[in-house]
């Protein structure tokens, strides 16, 4: 499913086209999804706590119908705590099967980039292990993490209890 | 169509006809001389031959091929049937489900396995060669048949006359081998639609749509396109052999005659409607139906989720009385009125927070509906138990005969109807209840003559409705569960302390076979004690919102009783508060609310309990189950606190809650995947306020503060060890 870099590399070379990124900030780092992983962007309402959840998910949300945890990477990431402001949104991805909410501090714009633009990251940027990072991105001064969006979708805490749960019926 | 929607429908027909084959050689087995098995299974092969040419899954055909031609000597009773052959004949079936369910993921077969399958049938059949070959049936030719009209369809016809439209009598007849008579029929029936209006048809339309036909169909048809038209449409659907198309003469009032116009006499007749299988569905008024050699299987779309159609303006105009929908619409449908439900009760709230009086009435109207939407849409998700009972001779028959038993199985209720989810979900449970019966509970012939049994032990399986409950039973009449042992083997495996266990009724010994990890054969054996199947069935089924019993008698066999709601959407929960959250606890959980005074409560054992009424209940705090800091400082000024009595298996538990908001109707959603790993909610329903509110599954947060209290007890012993390891 996951499209990597290299893919993107490829096919969007060939026909020179741009590739649009959302670009949001998590204490003051900034980072991006590509536009088509993003669902939607919604503001923080009433975020549900969940009990004997992982410390990085910060609740659930109902979003019309359909109930899915909302992550705060920041604690994961083990990033300064920032607290939540009129700017604060929730990303809404979405896999085959599966929907997640990204908190972020903010979204600070919609980049077209060309692919060729972005680098291949040699090393953990900040506390973003290398895993999740697709690739880095330098615009003037600003330096722009291309977040791994699958991997939150197979993060320890939540992956694990997931196993756990197929593995019951044995 | 695509050619990928031919395949759902060979699917979908093929498990069917297997899950048919099975049975009858289940049946065959126990009684060789059954011959309605023996054409039934002759039948099934046949299908599927001709169903896997068409879609080119040779292997497939080459097997069904195989096993008609060694079933031919026994169907017509030159040979008897051999132990030996039924069990290749279930080799045979065995590998065609293997067939099926690769080609559920894949599109085309390998042939690998064929020659291995087709050499124990060749081996089976040695000793039923020479068979002599069948009888020639004898064969009636019908040439002409008459269908006569109602006074509205001659109204019809007299009609579309006078307004310029043509009438035609059609007769369609389909290839020999044809293997999609559904599809093609239906496609048939489309076109015809296209281009007209279908008047009269022979057989029914809705049993031409289902294929219940030998090879031909008659159509009267009301149109603007000219004959040519119709005829070149008709043709050039696949696997249509002969179209004949007749213009409607007028003197043809009463009837419409169809007459074969070629000089040929057929081998059989191609317009011999076919018997329905479900008896008293269908009787043929016209069409003088004769014996046939080739005597095809009708198609028949029980199973699938069928649902009634609103027929047009013109009532006249042929349409088709049910629709296949597939059921993630269903499940929209059902997701729809939830949120209908959900926004109904904040209606109703805010109508009387502010008391508005002259919104009563439409918001009574309202509820009503809603009620009657809810209630309809369920009764669409219902779906026979059958589905899953099906599945279950075949499983104790191997079973049974890999344990040296021999097991009866009774099964009573196959129509009785439940919810599509809570009908996937008990399929594991019943397999590892049924399984437990066969392992643990039937002895073997032996044990059972010298204890003045019938060698052969009987499980019953049974479905009734109760109301808005469900119940499922599985009876056996093997040695049952012995307390005394039970006791003995609880204290053994520590589930249980020497003191609890001469304290426990038998009764209450006996239910200690549901805990995890808990089993009386000292040998786990390969098909179950390995303490999991009890236990697995009863999480699952309180995990439904279901009750699970127990009932046992030395000697005379063991009762599992499984008690459901009838739907899961919508249930009565109760709402309570902890830490400032709600949380919902299904009404069916919980047996009663007490208040208690905080000197009540005695620790035994490092657990918290009280007692009611001489009764030692335990008590634990709803923060501790879900991982919740509790406030610290006394309770309430009163010293009043106040306690959920919850039913958790066969025993009572107290959960102490900061406060009882109410009773409420609610509508379960579930949880997204990524959640449902965590253990201890069954799902989540939105308040009134628009707020989310959690649903606990009591019991499994109860088993996991068990484990994780286990855990920690160990824990401070494993580190030391890995230190002296160093």
């Amino acid at each position: 499913m996951s499209v990597s870099t290299a893919e993107i590399f490829n096919s969007q070379a060939k026909d020179k086209a741009e590739i649009q990124l959302v670009v949001f900030t998590l204490s003051g780092c900034e980072l991006a999804l590509e536009i088509q992983e993003v669902r939607e962007i919604i503001r923080v309402s009433e975020i549900t706590l969940m009990p004997k959840a992982p410390k990085y998910l910060e609740g659930i949300i109902n979003l019309r119908g359909r109930i899915f945890p909302v992550l705060d990477l920041k604690k994961r990431f083990e990033m300064p705590l920032v607290e939540r402001t009129p700017e604060t949104r929730i990303l809404v991805v979405e896999t085959k099967d599966q929907m997640l909410g990204l908190l972020v501090d903010k979204v600070v714009e919609v980049l077209r980039v060309s692919p060729t633009a972005i680098e291949k990251a040699t090393q953990p940027v900040l506390n973003i292990t290398l895993d999740f990072v697709k690739g880095l991105l330098t615009v003037r001064d600003r330096l722009i993490i291309l977040f791994n969006m699958e991997k939150t979708f197979n993060l320890e805490g939540l992956r694990v209890v997931v196993d756990s749960e197929a593995a019951i019926p044995k | 169509m695509k050619s990928s929607d031919y395949k759902e429908i060979f699917l979908t027909e093929a498990r069917e006809y297997l899950a048919n084959l099975n049975n009858s050689l289940v049946v065959l087995e126990k009684d060789p001389g059954h011959g309605e098995s023996i054409n039934e299974i002759f039948r099934a092969a046949h299908t599927i031959k001709g169903m896997s040419a068409t879609m080119g899954y040779e292997p497939m055909a080459q097997l069904t091929h195989q096993m008609e031609t060694v079933l031919e000597p026994i169907r017509s009773g030159v040979k008897p049937l051999t132990p030996q052959l039924v069990d290749a004949l279930f080799i045979c079936l065995d590998q065609l489900e293997k067939w099926v369910n690769i080609l559920s993921s894949n599109d085309s077969l390998e042939e690998d396995d064929l020659k291995a399958t087709l050499t124990s049938l060749q081996e089976a059949s040695e000793a039923l060669r020479g068979a002599a070959s069948p009888v020639e049936p004898v064969v009636e030719v019908v040439q002409e048949v008459a269908l006569p009209f109602t006074d509205e369809e001659r109204d019809v016809i007299s009609q579309a006359r006078m307004n310029g439209f043509s009438v035609f009598k059609i007769m369609v007849e389909l290839e020999r081998d044809c293997a999609f008579k559904e599809v093609r029929s239906f496609m048939i029936l489309k076109a015809i639609n296209e281009l007209g209006e279908i008047v009269k048809s022979h057989p029914a339309p809705q049993e031409i749509e289902k294929g219940h036909f030998e090879r031909g169909f008659f159509l009267v048809v009301v149109t603007d396109s000219p004959e040519e038209k119709i005829k070149k449409t008709l043709t050039g659907i696949s696997e249509v052999e002969k179209v004949q198309i007749d213009s409607f003469s007028p003197d043809e009032d009463h009837e419409a005659v169809f007459k074969k116009k070629e000089s040929e006499t057929p081998k059989s007749n191609p317009f011999k409607v076919l018997p329905e299988r479900s008896p008293g569905r269908r009787e043929s008024d016209f069409g003088k139906t004769e014996t046939d050699a080739e005597s095809e299987e009708p198609t028949d779309s029980k199973g699938s989720t069928q649902v009634s159609r609103t027929t047009g303006s013109d009532e006249r105009t042929f349409i088709l009385p049910t629709v296949r929908v597939h059921t993630s619409k269903l499940d929209k449908l059902m997701a729809l009125v939830q949120e209908l439900v959900i926004s109904k009760i904040r209606f109703e709230q805010v109508v009387h927070q502010k008391e508005l009086k002259e919104l009563l009435d439409p918001l009574f109207q309202l509820h009503h509906i809603t009620d009657e939407l809810q209630d309809e849409i369920m009764k669409v998700r219902l779906m026979p138990v059958k589905q899953i009972f099906d599945r279950f001779p075949r499983m104790v028959r191997d079973l049974a005969k890999s344990l040296h038993k021999q097991v009866d199985l009774e099964m009573d209720g196959a129509e009785v109807e439940l919810d599509r989810t809570v009908i996937e979900e008990m399929s594991e449970p019943l397999v590892h209840l049924l399984r437990n019966a066969i392992d643990h509970g039937i002895e073997i012939p032996e044990e059972r003559e010298k204890e003045g049994k019938d060698p052969a032990g009987t499980i019953r399986l049974q479905a009734k409705r109760e109301r808005h409950f469900v119940i499922l039973s599985v009876i056996d009449n093997g040695r049952g569960v012995d307390p005394e042992l039970v006791r003995k083997k609880a204290v053994m495996k520590g589930l249980i302390t020497r003191e609890e266990a001469i304290r426990l009724t038998d009764e209450e010994a006996v239910r200690l076979i549901a805990l995890p990890g808990f089993s009386t054969i000292d040998n786990a054996t390969e098909v179950s004690g390995r303490g999991v199947g009890v236990d697995v069935a009863k999480t699952k089924v309180e995990a439904l919102g279901g009750t699970f019993r127990i009932q046992s008698r030395k000697g005379l066999g063991t009762t599992f009783i499984l008690r459901f709601p009838l739907t899961l959407a919508i249930i009565k929960g109760l709402l309570v508060k902890c830490n400032e959250e709600v949380f919902v606890i299904p009404v069916v959980n919980i047996i009663e609310t007490v208040d208690i005074h905080t000197d009540e409560k005695r620790i035994i054992q490092q657990q918290e309990t009280f007692i009611l009424r001489d009764e030692v209940i335990p008590l634990y705090h709803l923060q501790e189950l879900l991982e919740m800091a509790i406030p610290p400082g006394p309770a309430l000024e009163t010293g009043l606190e106040t306690v959920l009595v919850a039913e958790v298996g066969e025993s009572r538990v107290g959960i102490l809650v900061d406060e009882v908001i109410g009773q409420q109707e609610i509508a379960i959603k579930s949880l997204d995947r990524l959640l449902k790993g965590i253990r201890g909610f069954s799902g989540a329903t939105i308040l009134g306020s628009g707020k989310i509110a959690l649903i606990l599954d009591v019991n499994s947060l109860i088993e996991d503060l068990k484990e994780r209290r286990f855990q920690e007890e160990h824990q401070g012993i494993i580190p030391l060890g890995t230190h002296e390891g160093l």
